[in-house]
């Protein structure tokens, strides 16, 4: 960079830009002040601070709304809105001030620091989607009560800032702020239920193991950092093609030897937060310490957030060239044996469960590995040399095949997690336990309770890939990817067949859930269970979406969403 | 380079052994007449009370904890200080001299001499907006510091004698409460 | 006297994270977990302010590296409060005896 860019950046063309893209999170930073002031000023009972966060997030999540319909639209060029969506985002982008200099162009922003574009924007609408369906969650099953509210919002908001400045990060530095900004709150949001000695426990667990994969990725992330002398992400896949000097890629290359050492630290990190085997030891115990509500907020949002942070990460390295070849193949392979080891290990954990979120935790490890298919199958495709035998426009759909599987996977995954863990807390506020014997015959008892067993039933059908839910889809897309990177290298066939035989058999346990609520008598002494109506409504408010996306228009539509955003990563 | 090495650890060498030497004779040489007087810890010639393995009040742990946390942060202001001290000389309109202007400039971007030619050296005007959002930005920083400091400061977490009962009265009943969450939920120290 | 060269500094960089992730897997005590990871992220500072003043990576390594340490500050105040939480409940800070979520 030269003097001028930097001043330009600095202060004339890139703060206005960058402060308008940044607005959201900038919004979400403002409610987490308001909710500190708020108490301090009001005191919890005039204004509980659980609707200054959903004002909050619901406030950033039109921001964010109206940015990608912006971009998808292409508002900023015709400024035509066509049917009632466009127009509402037309409207919005006007009540924002969005501008085609602004929001309209896409590139990095803050100095390269951050990277705006369709890829961010579609995670960063999710993730706030999530965020305000949490918060609604939490108001309605009142977990944390009045007076920690502030507290937890504000470790809610702030993970949620962590999460949605990992998605966007273009620089080495950014992937560790956004890993460690996402995880510190969540160590405190996993011990928060005060004075019980679960909590305390998990959150312990949780803290050690977090702390100790943060340490060795930030080390990996320094080896990277000086073997290819740059942070920034888009510079590293020439700088690493300067480094090797036309050699091959090879264990006896000490900068490739090195590299590599690197970035298996960094998805030592990523495996932590992905809760991939062998670092995912701390999954269940959080989980089954932390409330239901923390544990769906953990399960969906810091997935999501990281998966998007390793899908940008490891395309910083595509290239043409044959070392930069060697390298992703050579990751593709580790990814996809982890990947493996995952599915069959939380699958397998799984079946012996007695409680339900240590099961759901367990189904969490099995899902993530679905999902790591994905980037494998991504890594063995993009750029693969001509030799190969497949055409450039060949490879480039593949590739975005690859990651719109991955999308479409984790915004299915986002509703079944999260009817699956609300119907957990709002069971846990009316039984007073988590265990799976607790919900037998729970059918059979009123209106209210067939609503929650269906919506489970829904969510859990979803979660193995039966027809006609939306989980379904989203495996089928996985695997359709898979397929076709096993005509480029012969282990994704193995990859498949795991895949494939771990379907079959997860069926099992979450049966066992479903066996326990419909078919199971019910026991005679329970006390009558009461969800009020805007309960129920919340509950078919969120498992509709899996419906929806499975056997409806919008399934289309978000794969189309998906595919356009996909595409524009492989420009 | 040699010498000074080896000087070292020469001093090294001499002043461990005339250190561990007269504790081995005395070790060897001296009687062993143990008595429990002798073997209690010596405190000021009183007699001693109680182990000195204690935990430590909890509340030093609290007021650590957020000292480390108010501390920290201050090295944010060093590399700000660097860019508005900078940025503050260069808008100095009375700076007429080109060559100082990009030598400072050079400074302030953190280039090798002489990069600056005097097309893309700083102006007085460039310099003064710089300033200006750069000590708007550090107003934002410290401003959510200082909400952060009033917001701990109103919650009683640095008080050290906290008022437990006033607290007690303050914690209103929770709006809908979860037994099984609340039955354990005691009045915490921390 | 000689000007120590990059090596020497990588090599206080590897020793700390050696050392840190010896203590991180030998100590039992939580809070001597945490003092390991303090020397992990430590080591991997070394390595950017090294790598800042003998490589290309200039500036940008000296300001990850102090960004490194807020974090680290933070990250160990919140980890603190929670093994604080932590004895409150077991009066115990052992992570061996942090055994009662299992299966």
């Amino acid at each position: 960079m030269t003097v001028q860019q930097i001043i330009d950046g600095l202060i004339n063309g890139d703060l206005p830009r960058a402060i308008e893209i940044f607005a959201p999170e900038l919004i979400l930073c403002a409610a987490i002040v308001l909710l500190l002031l708020v108490r301090m000023i009001f005191g919890v009972q005039r204004i509980p601070a659980c609707w200054v966060a959903l004002l909050g997030t619901l406030v950033a999540f039109t921001g964010v709304f109206a940015q990608f319909m912006y971009l998808k639209t292409d508002l900023s060029i015709t400024g035509v809105a066509d049917t009632p969506v466009e127009e509402l985002a037309a409207r919005l982008a006007s009540a924002y001030h969005l501008t085609p200099e602004g929001v309209g162009s896409v590139g990095g922003f803050f100095t390269d620091l951050l990277m705006h574009d369709q890829f961010t924007l579609f995670f960063r609408l999710g993730l706030l989607l999530f965020v305000v369906l949490v918060i609604a969650l939490t108001v309605l099953t009142g977990i944390p009560d009045n007076d920690d509210g502030p507290d937890f919002y504000t470790l809610l908001l702030g993970s949620t800032v962590g999460m949605m400045l990992a998605v966007g990060a273009n620089n080495l530095l950014m992937i560790f702020l956004g890993i460690e900004m996402m995880s510190v709150p969540s160590y405190a949001m996993v011990g928060f239920l005060k004075g019980r000695r679960q909590s305390s426990e998990a959150a312990l667990k949780y803290v050690v193991y977090g702390a100790g994969a943060a340490g060795v990725m930030l080390y990996g992330l320094s080896l990277i950092a000086g073997i290819l002398g740059t942070l920034s992400l888009p510079e590293l896949a020439g700088h690493f093609v300067t480094v090797m000097h036309g050699e091959t890629f090879g264990p006896t290359n000490a900068a490739a030897v090195t590299l590599v050492l690197g970035i298996m630290m960094v998805l030592v990190g990523f495996a932590f937060k992905l809760s991939l085997v062998p670092f995912h030891f701390w999954c269940p115990d959080a989980f089954e310490g932390a409330a239901a509500e923390v544990g769906g907020f953990l399960s969906v949002a810091s997935k999501a957030a990281s998966f998007a942070l390793l899908v940008r990460f490891l395309l910083a390295f595509s290239g043409p060239e044959e070392v930069l070849h060697g390298l992703r193949v050579f990751l593709g392979i580790g990814l996809a044996v982890i990947a493996c080891l995952s599915m069959t290990l939380g699958n397998l954990a799984a079946y012996t469960q007695t409680n339900v979120k240590r099961l759901l935790a367990y189904s969490t490890i099995a899902h993530a590995g679905y999902m790591l298919m994905a980037v494998s199958a991504l890594l063995i495709i993009t750029d693969a040399p001509a030799t190969e035998g497949w055409t450039r426009s060949q490879i480039f759909y593949q590739s975005a095949r690859a990651v719109e599987g991955l999308m479409y996977y984790l915004a299915v995954y986002l509703f079944m997690n999260l009817v699956a863990f609300s119907v957990v807390a709002i069971l846990r506020n009316e039984t007073y336990s988590e265990e799976i014997d607790s919900y037998n015959g729970l059918v059979h008892q009123n209106p209210a309770t067939k609503l929650l067993c269906l919506a489970m039933l829904m969510a859990m059908f979803s979660l193995v890939g039966l027809p006609p839910f939306g989980g379904f889809f989203a495996k089928l897309q996985i695997f359709t990817s898979v397929l076709y990177a096993a005509d480029l290298h012969w282990s994704m066939w193995v990859l498949l067949a795991v895949a494939g035989a771990n379907t079959v058999f997860s069926l099992v346990y979450y049966l066992r859930v479903l066996k326990a609520m419909f078919i199971n008598p019910e026991p005679e002494e329970r006390r009558a269970i009461q969800t009020p109506a805007l309960v129920g409504t919340y509950i078919a408010l969120i498992a509709l979406p899996i419906f929806l996306l499975g056997a409806s228009p919008l399934q289309s539509d978000l794969t189309d969403t998906a595919n356009y955003v996909a595409r524009t990563l492989f420009r | 380079m040699l010498d000074l090495n080896f000087h070292l650890v020469l001093a090294v060498i001499v002043g461990a052994t005339l250190i561990l030497l007269p504790l081995i004779i005395g070790k060897f040489v001296r009687p062993r007449i143990p008595t429990p007087e002798k073997d209690a810890v010596y405190e000021c010639g009183e007699p001693t009370i109680g182990s000195s393995y204690i935990q430590f009040d909890l509340r030093f742990y609290v007021v650590a904890l957020l000292f480390i946390i108010f501390d920290v942060e201050v090295v944010f202001f060093f590399p700000w200080a660097t860019i508005f001290g900078g940025a503050t000389q260069l808008s100095d309109a009375s700076l007429t001299s080109d060559a100082v202007r990009m030598e400072l400039t050079d400074k302030l971007t953190n280039f090798p001499a002489g990069t600056a030619t005097a097309e893309t050296m700083i102006s007085a005007e460039t310099a003064q907006t710089m300033a200006l959002v750069g000590f708007a930005d550090i107003l934002v920083f410290f401003g959510v510091l200082l909400v952060g400091f009033a917001y701990v400061w109103s919650r009683g977490d640095l008080d050290w004698v906290r008022a437990m009962v006033a607290q007690a009265k303050q914690a209103a009943p929770s709006r809908r409460a979860t037994p099984s969450l609340v039955e354990t939920h005691e009045a915490q120290p921390v | 006297m000689n000007e120590i060269a990059l090596e020497g500094y990588l090599g206080i960089g590897a020793l700390l994270f050696v050392c840190g992730v010896l203590c991180m897997a030998t100590k039992r005590n939580g809070i001597g977990v945490l003092m390991g990871v303090e020397l992990v992220l430590n080591g991997a500072n070394v390595n950017f302010v090294a790598f800042s003043k003998f490589g290309t990576l200039g500036l940008d390594g000296q300001i990850a590296s102090m960004f490194v340490i807020v974090l680290a500050a933070a990250e160990a105040a919140v980890a603190l409060a929670i093994a604080l939480n932590f004895y409150n409940n077991h009066l115990t800070i052992d992570v061996d005896r942090a055994n009662e979520l299992k299966g």
